[in-house]
């Protein structure tokens, strides 16, 4: 396989990781334990869209507060949909950024660091540049974590996750 | 919004290749120099052109090395100028002209080839009156980390970008997936093969009426 046909091939775990990140925020009342940042937390902030991930069906856009507790949402899990974009809120100690990811291209969008202190240009670029590449960071290590279970532990997730769909419709 | 300020939506590449080791700054700054944003003139057959530009100022093509490189990033920009001539403007005084050609002429009917020649022409007298639009975004290159940030996530000016990059600098870039990322973590070639030959679970009930 080439790499070309790997990329396109593993295209959808970029969805899936924005299910599973749903799933253990839920989960785990949005805590993440990371090697390199310690506890972090991760929220679902006021944007989920979400469709099949193969074949025809709606899209949903749900907006405003907490959408990831909406009834809507819940019913869109059911029903097979998978998140394909979330706008997400990171806080490490009292550090927080917001983002908006795509789950084909994973690509940060709409990134709002934290407040730059710096008066200096060189400064404000230097700090600016620092918080950006900061946030890759964590969210490649929080990467890892889903790889390292996709690979590894996903049937017993699989089954966690449809559990969590199931007694979603419960709430 | 770019490097500078404002909020960051960039998309973001992998660096692949080998950069000149000697004198690395001075080969790099000829290569960006070669590669400027040529103007666009009223003579020229493109009706766009593209290339590099100062980041902090859009229209200073004339790099340095302090204007490009900072800390320990390569910061750049790329610019896209076209003459955007609008529509409604074109077909207003075109019609203009068709009429004028038809009085000239004693004529009720103007064939294809003359309506075209016309347009052009038109076309040109209009262009001497416009400005080309200019169309600016930062890229921002972490040479050590082998990173491209680049602020446009529109498919067309990102593939023109790619182009002039690779073209540049005789480097490829490689847009950023859930593969490419997997790539950096130090993964084996079996995981990473396993990841390519992984398929989604049903992680629902399929609904029975949709």
């Amino acid at each position: 396989m080439s790499r070309l046909q790997r990329i396109e091939a593993s295209r959808f775990l970029g969805r899936e990781f924005l299910l599973w990140l749903w799933f253990e925020s839920e989960r785990n009342n949005s805590t993440f334990q990371l090697e390199k940042y310690g506890e972090i937390e991760i929220f679902l902030d006021d944007k989920i869209v979400l469709e099949p991930l193969y074949g025809e069906g709606n899209r949903h856009l749900l907006s405003g507060y907490d959408p990831s507790t909406s009834p809507e949402a819940a019913v869109a899990l059911q029903r097979n949909k998978i998140p394909s974009e979330v706008k997400l809120k990171v806080v490490t100690g009292v550090k927080g950024w917001s983002f908006s990811v795509r789950g084909d291209d994973l690509q940060l969008r709409g990134l709002k660091i934290p407040d730059v202190l710096s008066q200096e240009d060189d400064d404000r670029l230097s700090e600016r540049l620092y918080l950006l590449e900061e946030i890759e960071d964590i969210m490649t290590e929080v990467f890892s974590l889903f790889l390292q279970t996709r690979l590894n532990q996903w049937s017993e997730t699989t089954h966690a996750i449809q559990q969590w769909i199931h007694d979603k419709s419960d709430e | 919004m770019g490097v500078f300020n404002g909020n960051l939506s960039y998309a973001r590449y992998f660096v692949e290749g080998d950069l000149p080791e000697e004198e690395f700054r001075e080969t790099l700054l000829k290569r960006i120099q070669q590669y400027a944003i040529p103007e666009l003139t009223l003579d020229n057959e493109d009706e766009e052109v593209s290339g590099w530009a100062c980041i902090e100022d859009l229209l200073d093509v004339d790099f340095e090395i302090e204007k490009v490189f900072q800390l320990e990033y390569i910061l750049l920009s790329f610019r896209i100028d076209r003459w955007k001539v609008p529509p409604t403007l074109l077909k207003a005084h075109l019609l203009k002209a068709e009429r004028q050609f038809l009085l000239e002429n004693d004529r009720e009917k103007i064939t294809k080839r003359e309506r075209d020649l016309l347009k052009e022409q038109v076309k040109l007298s209009l262009k001497k009156q416009l400005l080309p639009s200019l169309s600016v975004y930062d890229l921002c290159w972490h040479p050590d980390q082998k990173v491209l940030r680049f602020w446009s996530h529109s498919a067309r000016v990102n593939e023109y970008m790619v182009e002039l990059f690779e073209k540049t600098f005789g480097l490829s870039l490689v847009p950023f997936s859930a593969y490419t990322w997997a790539e950096t973590l130090g993964l084996s070639e079996d995981d990473l093969l396993k990841m390519a030959d992984l398929e989604s679970e049903p992680y629902a009930e399929l609904p029975e009426d949709e």
